[in-house]
């Protein structure tokens, strides 16, 4: 009887730890697309890589689904000349920070993991490895840099360029009879009134997002030109408030005019809706960057589409297009295969089918100096700009972190009569104040 | 021989507990007392660098964070109208579906749908319906009741997020309160028919009460899940237009996972527990000295 009794005791205390485990395995299995691991057959392909043989697994933590295809074929042919590296990728859109942070607080680090630029520099940098000393970085466009360096550490390997402006249909803009390009306010207004008269919706606004209000912002703001730098340690310190810059304020007005000359319902105007209303030749321009190219040919393969150097005030000679590069791959500096990463980043930007990974692979611009362009209108057009035309970077870099999102949700209570000018601005400045201070 | 007795029960009852305690301990009370530390400190969530704060979060959340408010308003606001409407329309939707009529079942299947389809897809399907969906009616019938913008307007968009808040809880309700009803007993609604009670006066002095053990259960349940919403919010609107249907859970997510507050979002989120402790306590307290035995 008290045998009996023990062993129910003994199965019952077996079963803890299979319980126990059952609780806590179940969270990143979720969504994963296993680039690589499918061309595991390690049939000697020929490659004669003798220097390290040893199987290793390289993983990489991503956004960016538009790169789920090419990152496959990247895998797969750097696996051809290193028979011995296989590279997963796990590439997780929806809710990407909150899966990157408890990974990273579990312990459970990626080799490599992508981020943004700038800000995200100072929170992700205890985990970093610094590429400042590693060769191959020399084969990066300097635009590209400053992006991804912290007091003079390099924190990241950038990957791509991106662009964004005003886009305008050259054929709308043809017929309407618009020779040249608008470049002041004055002359953004005369020409949106000319494609009204042809019964063309000048503008097509995606307003619902948050973050086409903030792209529009910082366009405005970065014609403010000078030491971006020293401006924003002056904001970020308290000593000035964001709307002391003169040219911050003419984001109203160039709202105004987009919402005046532009479609119905623009704050339910999602990126999807506002690329349709473009791409099928109703809306004439619209803010967006160098990333809808794929989603517009799609709808319409035969557009003629180009970036306009965006007005920002009543200067004509300040118009210009924002280039940056915001999509970093952050190296773990403990990583267990830290030499193979790196030579994997090497390969990368030396050899052919890892320099036409972005170009080829995802129609963008690569940040690798020797690396093709791309076959798409857009990123011609921000190649002209990069060769002779005015461009800024992505002032927002310099943001406290969530100021952007806060930013573009202030823009929109504007546009939903919540706010007057003045009221967004004082409800700016305190946003930043307090974002800031939370930084420091 | 009797005291062995129950020190054996007592390990038994142990060890088939043990297991609930070790993972409730560790999926819930231990994260809940890291998180007590967590409110103290101030960190963005990552870093390797956690610095101790004190009560400074919660003095920054009590005095001067204006859209923690903002959004606290709008939750009770929204909270007070799904808890009253959602109840009300699944009671009234009871009565109906305890008559017997053709096809009850297939009704009482149909509301009760919108329940087991995941909240982000249901805020996906009424996002196109709002949008494209309205557009199309607009075109078809002319009434611009349609051409509103139902997710763009900060007015409307909080109506838009309580109707579909209510559609798609009120068919768990309704189920809730069908058993409640079933439960009433029928000599008792006969008794009082027979002593001239009936219709809504027998609805309101007969079944109400005897119902209260269900009302207190669906509006206990309500009521947190309203005071939690979040998905729809997600889907439907970010928050938005403008942070104007901002509620309490999706400011403490931005706060934690966009503004990279992490220790500022965990006070937010303990004072956030208590004030759900505390609405639902009260709550659970008064329907329950309403209850009546049949």
């Amino acid at each position: 009887m008290a045998a009996k009794k023990w062993m129910t005791v003994a199965a019952t205390a077996a079963l803890v730890p299979a319980l126990l485990t059952a609780c806590g395995s179940n969270s990143n299995n979720s969504n994963e697309a296993n680039a690589g691991s499918n061309t595991s057959t390690n049939a000697n392909s020929g490659a004669n890589d003798s220097a390290s043989t040893e199987p290793v697994e390289i993983t990489i933590l991503q956004y960016a689904p538009e790169m789920t295809e090419s990152i496959n074929k990247l895998a797969a042919d750097y696996k051809k000349e290193h028979p011995n590296v296989t590279i997963t990728a796990t590439i997780h859109q929806d809710d990407y920070p909150t899966l990157l942070k408890s990974r990273i607080n579990s312990g459970d680090i990626p080799d490599i993991f992508m981020t943004g630029a700038y800000n995200e520099n100072k929170t992700y940098q205890d985990y970093v490895y610094d590429l400042k000393d590693e060769p191959f970085m020399k084969n990066i466009v300097p635009t590209a840099l400053p992006g991804v360096t912290l007091d003079g550490k390099v924190l990241g390997f950038p990957l791509v360029l991106q662009s964004h402006s005003f886009i305008y249909n050259k054929k709308l803009f043809a017929d309407a009879g618009i020779t040249e390009l608008p470049k002041t306010f004055a002359e953004l207004e005369d020409a949106a009134k000319k494609l009204q008269a042809k019964g063309v919706i000048p503008f097509s606004n995606g307003y619902k997002e948050w973050w086409v209000l903030e792209q529009t912002f910082t366009q405005v703001l970065a014609s403010m030109g000078g030491d971006y730098a020293k401006t924003f340690d002056e904001l970020n310190s308290g000593d000035k408030k964001l709307f002391d810059i003169p040219e911050a304020s003419n984001v109203f007005k160039l709202i105004d005019l987009t919402t005046k000359y532009g479609n119905p319902k623009p704050l339910e105007t999602d990126l999807n809706s506002q690329v349709a209303l473009f791409a099928e030749g109703k809306a004439a321009m619209m803010h967006q960057g160098t990333w809808v190219e794929d989603s517009v040919r799609k709808l319409n393969p035969n557009i003629d589409m180009g970036f306009m150097p965006g007005p920002v005030g009543d200067d004509a000679s300040k118009a210009g297009l924002m280039v940056d590069s915001n999509i970093v791959w952050r190296v773990n500096k403990d990583s267990d295969h830290l030499k193979e990463v790196l030579k994997f980043l090497e390969w990368m930007t030396t050899s052919d089918a890892g320099k036409s990974f972005i170009p080829v692979g995802t129609k963008q611009i690569s940040t690798v100096a020797s690396a093709p362009f791309p076959d798409a209108q857009l990123s011609k057009e921000t190649q002209t700009f990069l060769e002779g035309g005015v461009t800024y970077p992505w002032v927002k870099g310099y943001w406290p972190d969530g100021f952007e999102q806060k930013a573009g949700e202030i823009l929109q209570k504007y546009i939903a009569g919540g706010a007057s000018a003045d009221e967004a601005e004082a409800e700016m400045n305190k946003t930043y104040k307090t974002l800031a201070e939370a930084a420091e | 021989m009797f005291t062995r007795n129950r020190w054996g029960s007592r390990v038994e009852f142990g060890v088939f507990v043990l297991p609930a305690v070790v993972c409730i301990l560790l999926s819930a009370i231990v994260p809940f007392v890291m998180s007590m530390y967590y409110s103290m400190t101030k960190w963005n969530g990552v870093g390797k660098h956690i610095k101790f704060i004190g009560l400074k979060n919660f003095r920054e959340l009590l005095t001067s964070d204006t859209n923690a408010l903002k959004a606290l308003i709008f939750t009770l606001e929204y909270t007070l109208l799904a808890v009253v409407l959602t109840n009300v329309i699944a009671i009234l939707l009871a009565v109906l579906m305890t008559k017997a009529f053709k096809l009850r079942g297939l009704y009482r299947v149909s509301f009760f749908v919108p329940y087991i389809i995941s909240l982000i897809i249901i805020g996906f399907v009424w996002k196109f319906m709002f949008t494209k969906g309205f557009d199309v009616l607009y075109a078809q019938t002319g009434w611009s009741i349609f051409q509103w913008s139902w997710l763009g307007n900060a007015h409307l968009a909080f109506w838009s997020i309580l109707f579909v808040g209510i559609w798609q809880s009120v068919g768990f309700y309704m189920m809730i309160y069908i058993t409640g009803l079933q439960s009433v007993p029928g000599d008792l609604l006969e008794a009082a028919s027979i002593d001239g009670c009936v219709g809504l006066n027998r609805f309101f002095r007969i079944t109400l009460p005897l119902l209260m053990p269900s009302i207190t259960v669906a509006l206990f349940l309500s009521i947190a899940n309203s005071l939690k919403v979040f998905d729809i919010i997600y889907t439907l609107t970010f928050g938005g237009p403008g942070g104007a249907t901002n509620s309490i859970t999706m400011d403490i997510y931005n706060e934690a996972f966009v503004n990279n507050r992490f220790g500022y979002a965990t006070a937010k989120s303990l004072v956030f527990v208590v004030l759900i402790l505390v609405i639902t306590v009260i709550q659970v307290r008064f329907t329950k000295s309403k209850e009546v035995e049949a």
